[in-house]
């Protein structure tokens, strides 16, 4: 028998006493797996005599002998006579012939071992490589994040002064070549991000002297480069650095990217647009190509409540042409309550485009400007749904004696949405109000006694 | 004169010690004394930036300055160590500001003022501060020069 087809064997029988192992182990006990070996030392030592019959390889050899010769190569006949004479056929049972029949149906030859070694070495390749790319990156990020801790902490220790106190020059121009000696892109990025950290948290004459450093040195060559050259997202903090930073001249370089492609690179540019030109910081509208989304007009809402930027009349831009524009400038009106465009935002009610009138009456309405009433109850009918709602909660806060009668007419023919509005405003309106909705409830044979309910119910009041 | 020798006589636990001291000696413990006069405030910051220029201004303002970086490194320090002011950010990791100033007020002082830093604009957040202990509070970014007159308020 060759050395390869003995460990060939060997690997066979190993995987058949385990097997046996652990099936006997469950059937019948710890027994099992002691018989078998006993049997096996016995015919072992039939087979080879005077040899060591602890010896754990040969042991398995004869078991695969004994098994190759009466199992495999056996005749049925000789196999049954076997059988009856050898009491190792005796441990084979039933599961074990099959398992083992399996085997021989998937290992005639020995390319299933290769094959089985290759994908051991391919799985542990695996796992060296992701070990080994997991331990480098590791070590890169650390080594990376470890250099910018400290020349974070040394640039700190050398600005700190600079933010709060007022140094004379000589001090001063100390400090500038120390930060001088930094001249690589990422030192100076380091120095970027900390002169835009102590933008963040201090104001006053400390913001006015980091702005000075920045442009002292040069650091807006290292943004406007990200600007120029930089793909969106370096784009993006190119232009936010610019605008925390950099000086107002800086904004002809940022209105280019008002109309970029990419989204993000627009929003930034109108915000730091914005920083930097708080006497006009609607001005980049007049650029604007690209449709206005919502999520911009929410980000300049609170660019301007976060810088404490001073809005400015909206009324002179509200003829913009694109609708998103005059939909966002309407809601700043409301937001800071510029009574003056009154009049101005009283021309949207009549505007073609849904969404605006409504936008329109929520503004009047914020604006408590009243004498619309008349106007918002003379469209109502011609209005679609939830222009009227809006309408009808405009009346909640206009509401006279004789407007009961229009909204009894609501409660009488509206959708249900109108009706529900109708009824709580007449309840809170007076208790002649009230009283006018059990009336109608009689009228309308209690139809409408489930809203009234509701909104009787002292849980419902906070209900705006 | 500074090499001259003293002796200084100290009673402990019933006994007289003497102790032979120069000139020099007695005038290291006399800034000694001057030292543990200073005031202490104790600054929670997870901005390194920060608690650094805050702690190089008061330290310049003569105060003795201690740093922390969230409220559950500080709380040892206040908890064995007596101090005049407690200045803390509110949102920081592991213990926030609001958290650290509930522990000061019910374990450790209902006396030290507390002054709580944040960028924060909400009312709630804001009223919740004052309603727990803190005695001031001042909205991020700030000017320097209001934080130090406000510090000198609380620390008289």
């Amino acid at each position: 028998m060759s050395q390869l087809k003995r460990v060939f064997l060997s690997v066979r029988i190993l995987i058949l006493v385990l097997f046996i192992g652990l099936s006997g182990g469950k059937a019948q006990g710890a027994q099992m797996p002691a018989e078998f070996v006993a049997t096996a030392l016995t015919a072992y030592g039939d087979i080879f005599p005077g040899q060591e019959q602890t010896n754990a390889i040969c042991l398995l050899e004869v078991v695969g002998q004994k098994f190759v010769k009466l199992v495999v190569q056996a005749e049925p006949a000789e196999l049954a006579e076997a059988e009856s004479e050898n009491n190792l056929i005796e441990l084979l049972w039933a599961p074990v012939d099959y398992f083992l029949a399996f085997i021989d149906k998937i290992s005639l030859g020995y390319g299933l071992l290769y094959y089985l070694a290759l994908l051991a070495c391919f799985f542990l390749f695996n796992i060296a490589s992701v070990v080994m790319v997991t331990v480098v990156s590791n070590w890169f990020f650390n080594r990376k994040e470890a250099y910018y801790k400290s020349k974070r902490k040394e640039i700190i220790e050398i600005v700190s002064p600079y933010f709060y106190d007022v140094l004379d020059p000589e001090e001063e121009a100390e400090l500038v070549e120390k930060l001088e000696k930094y001249k690589r892109l990422k030192d100076k990025q380091i120095v970027i991000d900390v002169l835009i950290e102590g933008k963040r948290n201090f104001i006053g004459e400390s913001s006015g002297k980091i702005k000075e450093l920045y442009e002292i040195l040069d650091l807006h060559k290292v943004s406007l480069r990200k600007v120029r050259m930089g793909n969106w997202y370096r784009r993006s903090i190119g232009l936010r650095e610019l605008a925390f930073l950099g000086r107002k001249g800086f904004k002809n370089e940022i209105k280019k990217y008002i109309n970029d492609d990419h989204q993000y690179v627009r929003t930034e540019a109108v915000l730091s647009y914005m920083l930097l030109d708080e006497k006009n910081p609607f001005g980049f509208l007049r650029e604007l190509k690209y449709s206005f989304v919502r999520w911009d007009s929410l980000s300049i809402y609170y660019t301007m409540y976060f810088n404490g930027i001073e809005p400015p009349p909206m009324v002179d831009m509200l003829k913009h042409p694109d609708p998103q524009v005059r939909l966002f400038l309407l809601r700043m009106i409301s937001n800071y309550n510029q009574l003056d465009a009154v009049k101005e935002v009283t021309k949207y009610l009549l505007d073609d485009d849904p969404e605006i009138r409504q936008e329109a009456v929520i503004t009047l309405r914020s604006l408590e400007y009243y004498r619309i009433k008349a106007l918002m109850k003379k469209r109502y009918a011609d209005e679609i749904e939830p222009v009227r709602m809006e309408i009808l909660r405009s009346m909640k806060h206009f509401i006279e004696d004789h407007d009961i009668t229009f909204l009894e007419e609501r409660v009488r023919k509206g959708s249900f949405g109108e009706v529900f509005e109708a009824v709580r405003i007449l309840y809170r309106f007076s208790g002649y109000g009230e009283q006018r909705l059990w009336v109608l409830n009689q009228e309308l044979q209690g139809k409408i006694e489930v809203f009234i309910k509701h909104v009787v119910e002292p849980r419902n009041k906070h209900v705006a | 004169m500074s090499g001259e020798e003293f002796y200084l006589v100290s009673l402990e636990g019933g006994i007289n010690i003497k102790e032979k001291v120069k000139l020099r000696d007695l005038a290291v413990t006399k800034e000694n004394l001057d030292l543990n006069a200073k005031k202490t405030i104790v600054i929670v910051e997870d901005n390194d930036l920060l608690s650094k220029v805050l702690e190089y201004r008061m330290q310049k303002d003569g105060y003795h300055v201690e740093t922390f970086t969230n409220g559950e490194e500080a709380i040892d320090f206040l908890t064995t160590n007596s101090f005049d002011l407690l200045i803390t950010d509110l949102y920081m990791p592991f213990m926030n500001g609001s958290e650290l100033i509930q522990h000061v007020r019910n374990k450790i002082s209902t006396e030290v003022p507390i002054m709580a830093i944040s960028a924060t604009h909400e009312e709630d957040v804001i009223a919740n501060i004052f309603n727990i202990g803190a005695n001031d509070f001042i909205v991020k970014p700030f000017r320097a020069g209001e934080l130090s007159v406000r510090i000198k308020r609380l620390v008289g």
